[in-house]
């Protein structure tokens, strides 16, 4: 129902046209490179359900 | 009357004159939540000992600061749950973040804390911002405080309720296709949707990452242009945040309509409008006229496309986007799963609710081998070709006025069991999304007691230039009086 809905593009006339690749600004910013402190080991596990030794504890993988 | 149904601007000077301190505006908001809340579900948790905390340092500052303390300092405002914010719980009224503890705060609040600003809480919003009633929330509903039988609007409706209700007398949305300006117009608020690129989406949980944008709820123009001056500007951990340095909106926002010309799109007014919000529109229309503004026909024709190409892009992205939520690294997960392939699956389908499913299924299939040209691709042009559209109008106008929602609220429950009458509730904002320029929604008078919304659009870039034709068709057409509940409420 919703792709017989989003079908309606096929009418556009699009000969030509270049897809909109990015919005706003053209370009990319960048920041000084420089080393800064990130999240830590036990931050960055805290949300998770299990986790052991620093790393995150999934299921077996079969 | 409450001081949380009166403007920004009185409140930030009562609070340098000391009659009224900020812990007394947040005890008045933390009474007016306790008194409300419980009827019309806009939080989705309040932070009382944090904001009683944060008060008294906001009172702490204007003593010392005074004059020289930003004007939001003492100010109690409402962040949208699709926010990040460090040790309070942010859930993006999705199960498969319950419990989730962000570790660092959203750039646009940390602004506003920094500025001096009280968080009140959490809003609730349709489950990752995909919504236009705040239905798809996967906790509980939110009521218009107009008639607690309609919907707010969405996604950011808990933001707009609040707002509206007078629990906050400001608060943080997102829009990524009219999720801030629906939900305004529909709760009888202001809604500003800045340029895209203007406010960092640092911290934002992501929906359709080219389209989403941080913005105000407010009560009048005047407060959204001082909440987006703070959050707004260049932000080194957002690339796609614009460098350019924030024109400040104050010193032109009472400027007026005298001499502006206003394109109204004849695509967005021929047809498909409830008749109340038709009279309401062509009634406000005559008045900005009165007010010294010059309408002009506009066309906007691939504005037709649009809703298709939204709906192909936002949820292309937002399958890409939420791939990451694997129930590994937060939220509840699955437990007891034996295989991690059980993890994934159950904790994706214990943790999605049905439009989010929906949504991931049809952008996948969006971008998938084979039919990413027909979709994708072909969404992608005509965005381009929107985007165009825009650009051709603004040549002839200063800014472009449409009605911000085909209708009034609807009743809750209305559009629930069908997905494609709840996407029209966004025909009339996708589009200015899709081309990336700042819109607002101002109250323009009431249809049958129900609020309609009056949209301003200008060039990107030109968010001043938009709050100032917003506030001038809010002088024009006055200031939208709070609803009964609101008013009725202590103080």
């Amino acid at each position: 129902m919703i792709l017989h809905a989003v079908d309606e593009l096929q009418g556009a006339d699009t000969n030509g046209i270049d897809p909109t690749l990015q919005v706003g600004d053209p370009g990319t910013p960048t920041r000084p490179d420089a080393v800064e402190p990130c999240l830590s080991v036990d931050r960055a596990l805290a949300g998770a359900p299990s986790h052991e030794a620093g790393f995150l504890r999934v299921a077996a993988i079969q | 009357m409450s001081w949380l149904l009166r403007p920004l601007a009185e409140q930030a000077a009562a609070l340098r004159t000391g009659q009224v301190t900020s812990t007394a505006l947040v005890e008045e908001a933390l009474g007016r939540i306790a008194q409300l809340d419980g009827a019309l579900g806009a939080f989705l948790r309040v932070t009382v000992d944090l904001a009683r905390r944060q008060a008294a340092e906001a009172d702490r500052r204007l003593a010392v600061e005074g004059e020289g303390a930003p004007d939001l300092c003492g100010i109690p405002v409402a962040i949208k749950d699709v926010l990040c914010t460090e040790g309070v719980e942010t859930t993006a009224a999705s199960r498969i973040l319950a419990g989730f503890v962000p570790p660092y705060t959203a750039t646009a609040v940390r602004r506003l804390a920094e500025a001096g600003a009280v968080s009140l809480g959490k809003c609730n919003c349709d489950e990752f911002a995909m919504g236009s009633s705040t239905e798809n929330s996967a906790y509980q509903l939110t009521r218009n405080p107009h008639a607690p039988d309609r919907v707010p609007g969405g996604s950011s409706g808990g933001s707009a309720a609040a707002v509206a209700a007078g629990l906050a007398p400001a608060a943080l949305g997102t829009d990524t296709g009219g999720s801030i300006r629906q939900p305004a117009a529909l709760c009888g608020v202001v809604g500003f949707k800045p340029t895209y690129g203007r406010v960092s989406r640092y911290g934002l949980i992501a929906f359709a990452s080219s389209l989403d944008q941080v913005g105000p709820f407010t009560r009048t123009g005047g407060d959204a242009a001082r909440i987006y001056r703070t959050i707004a500007g260049p932000d080194p951990r957002d690339a796609t945040c614009s460098p350019r340095p924030v024109e400040d909106p104050m010193p032109t926002l009472e400027l007026g309509l005298e001499g502006l010309r206003l394109g109204v799109p004849a695509e967005y007014v021929a047809s498909g409008l409830e008749p109340g919000v038709q009279r309401v529109f062509e009634a406000a229309c005559q008045r900005l006229v009165a007010a010294g503004a010059q309408l002009e026909p506009v066309s906007l024709p691939s504005t037709r496309y649009a809703l298709a190409a939204y709906y192909v892009i936002a949820p292309a992205e937002a399958s890409s986007n939420l791939a990451r939520m694997d129930g590994l690294r937060f939220g509840p997960g699955r437990p007891g799963a034996v295989t991690l392939r059980e993890q994934l699956e159950g904790a994706r389908h214990l943790g999605f609710g049905p439009e989010v499913r929906r949504r991931i299924m049809l952008g996948t299939y969006a971008l998938s081998r084979g039919y990413y040209d027909a979709y994708y691709r072909r969404a992608q042009q005509v965005r381009t070709l929107v985007a165009q559209d825009f650009h051709r109008a603004f040549a002839g106008v200063d800014a472009i006025i449409a009605p911000t929602s085909p209708t009034v609220a609807f009743r809750l429950g209305e559009r629930l069991s069908d997905p494609l009458a709840m996407y029209q509730s966004d025909v009339l904002t996708v589009p200015f999304s899709l081309a990336g320029v700042p819109a607002a929604s101002v109250p323009a008078g009431l249809a049958d007691g129900l609020p309609v919304g009056l949209q301003v659009a200008a060039p990107a870039f030109a968010d001043a230039h938009c709050l100032r034709v917003a506030r001038g068709v809010e002088r024009a057409l006055g200031v939208a009086e709070p609803p009964d509940l609101a008013r009725r409420a202590a103080p």
